[in-house]
């Protein structure tokens, strides 16, 4: 399509997640690399980020960071976090479209 | 996501659609499953410049299948990874392909064909539908994070828990074994109908584990959330008898429907939802053509969508030829 994606950044551990939520802002994704649901948000995602450059996207392996999954409670994936000053401000679990993504943001 | 308008007449916003860039191709193809994608390829080695437009990512139902075993050239291949080789070889014909979009607006009846997302106007001189099947969901009021439509997905936070699981047919029957091979603790499985009609092996398969019940004649009345549980009431639909039972989590798997919102008004469908086609895979509307899933037909497997899209991209490429000649 020709825009530039935001790239995100998942290099999230057990042993680090803590220490990087803890002041971390924009949107958090918490996916598997097998999962079809989490590449069709990523696909839409792409197209949010291109229109918000400057959120930072990150994301977190639940294959990777099983005590991250497990303190944030996560049972479906995708499912995203938008975070404050390392706040959580809301969640949303599922896929859902640009206009549906731009209205979660947009309201919290 | 809301039905677009319909404008068969191409009486459509013009305003709306003269302020979006346009872009011009011969064979839009709107749906990226394999039947899409098979059409891509024929359409481009004809020489045709061709568009998917996609609403999610390309690859449809098959992405979501963890084995393919009944797919010529490979004894057993991921869904995912089968899908993203057609991909790269669509893209590599030159085939442009935007996915995740919203299509807003279809103009199928004139000659000149448009289809409208939120950021451009695509002309065609023909279409294609490709545009598959989806899951049915629980007609149920609730939007719980523990409802779930995908074992691969999330099956591990359900690893040493109850899990209920919702339907009797093949999906339902091998979700239910990809569970308990991830380590279930056990599964209930409810069924409407007075017997399951998943295939004899694969039900044999699932019955003689001792961790795994079938209530058949049983559907799904309600689902409540509870902290950390789901309050699920069970109906007898023989007797009307009413149960409750707790499980951590619910995967249902109870079929699919065709994806032909867009269509409904435009091409005919059949009473069930599918566009009639010829067996030339023409609808309703000259130059509109259909293929895959969306199709009524007998048997849906990958197989035979990529028939349909051969089909109908080579029936396509003689649509937009003869009207070239006049």
């Amino acid at each position: 399509m020709g825009f530039v994606v935001q790239k995100r950044n998942e290099d999230f551990t057990d042993k680090n997640y803590r220490e990087r939520l803890n002041s971390a802002n924009g949107v958090l994704i918490f996916f598997k690399k097998n999962c079809p649901a989490c590449k069709a948000l990523d696909k839409m995602l792409e197209k949010f980020f291109s229109g918000h450059p400057d959120v930072p996207y990150l994301g977190i392996d639940c294959d990777v960071c099983p005590g991250a999954v497990k303190e944030y409670d996560i049972v479906k994936i995708p499912t995203l976090v938008l975070f404050e000053k390392g706040q959580v401000t809301a969640r949303k679990a599922g896929l859902m479209n640009l206009k549906g993504m731009e209205a979660f943001y947009g309201s919290n | 996501m809301r039905p677009p308008a319909k404008s068969n007449t191409g009486c459509s916003n013009e305003s709306r659609v003269q302020m979006k860039q346009i872009k011009k191709f011969n064979v839009i193809i709107l749906g990226g499953g394999i039947a899409g994608m098979t059409a891509a390829i024929f359409a481009a080695r004809a020489n045709l410049k061709t568009v998917i437009l996609e609403e999610a990512v390309c690859g449809g139902l098959a992405n979501w299948t963890h084995s393919i075993e009944n797919f010529p050239s490979h004894i057993s291949i991921n869904g995912m990874e089968l899908m993203e080789r057609v991909l790269s070889q669509v893209e590599n014909l030159g085939v442009e392909v935007d996915q995740a979009v919203e299509i807003e607006r279809l103009s199928l009846g004139n000659e000149l064909k448009t289809v409208e997302t939120e950021s451009f106007t695509y002309t065609g001189d023909a279409v294609i539908l490709a545009t598959g099947r989806q899951p049915i969901r629980l007609d149920l009021d609730i939007d719980s994070e523990r409802v779930h439509s995908c074992a691969v997905c999330d099956g591990s936070a359900y690893i040493g828990k109850r899990v209920l699981v919702v339907g009797g047919g093949n999906s339902a029957f091998d979700e239910t074994l990809y569970l308990l091979s991830l380590g279930i603790r056990e599964i209930v499985i409810v069924e409407a109908l007075d017997h399951c009609c998943a295939g004899g092996g694969v039900q044999k398969r699932v019955r003689r584990r001792d961790n795994v019940e079938i209530k058949n004649s049983t559907r799904v009345k309600a689902v409540e959330q509870e902290t950390g549980l789901c309050r699920v009431t069970l109906e007898n639909t023989a007797t009307g008898k009413i149960e409750e039972t707790f499980v951590d989590g619910v995967f249902v798997f109870i079929g699919q429907r065709p994806n032909t919102w867009l269509f409904s008004g435009h091409v005919d469908l059949d009473p069930d939802g599918y566009v009639v086609t010829s067996p030339n895979m023409e609808t309703s509307l000259s130059g509109v053509f259909a293929a895959g899933d969306v199709v009524r037909k007998t048997y849906r497997y990958l197989t035979t969508a990529m028939a349909d899209g051969s089909i109908a991209a080579m029936r396509a490429e003689r649509y937009i030829r003869e009207a070239r000649e006049g």
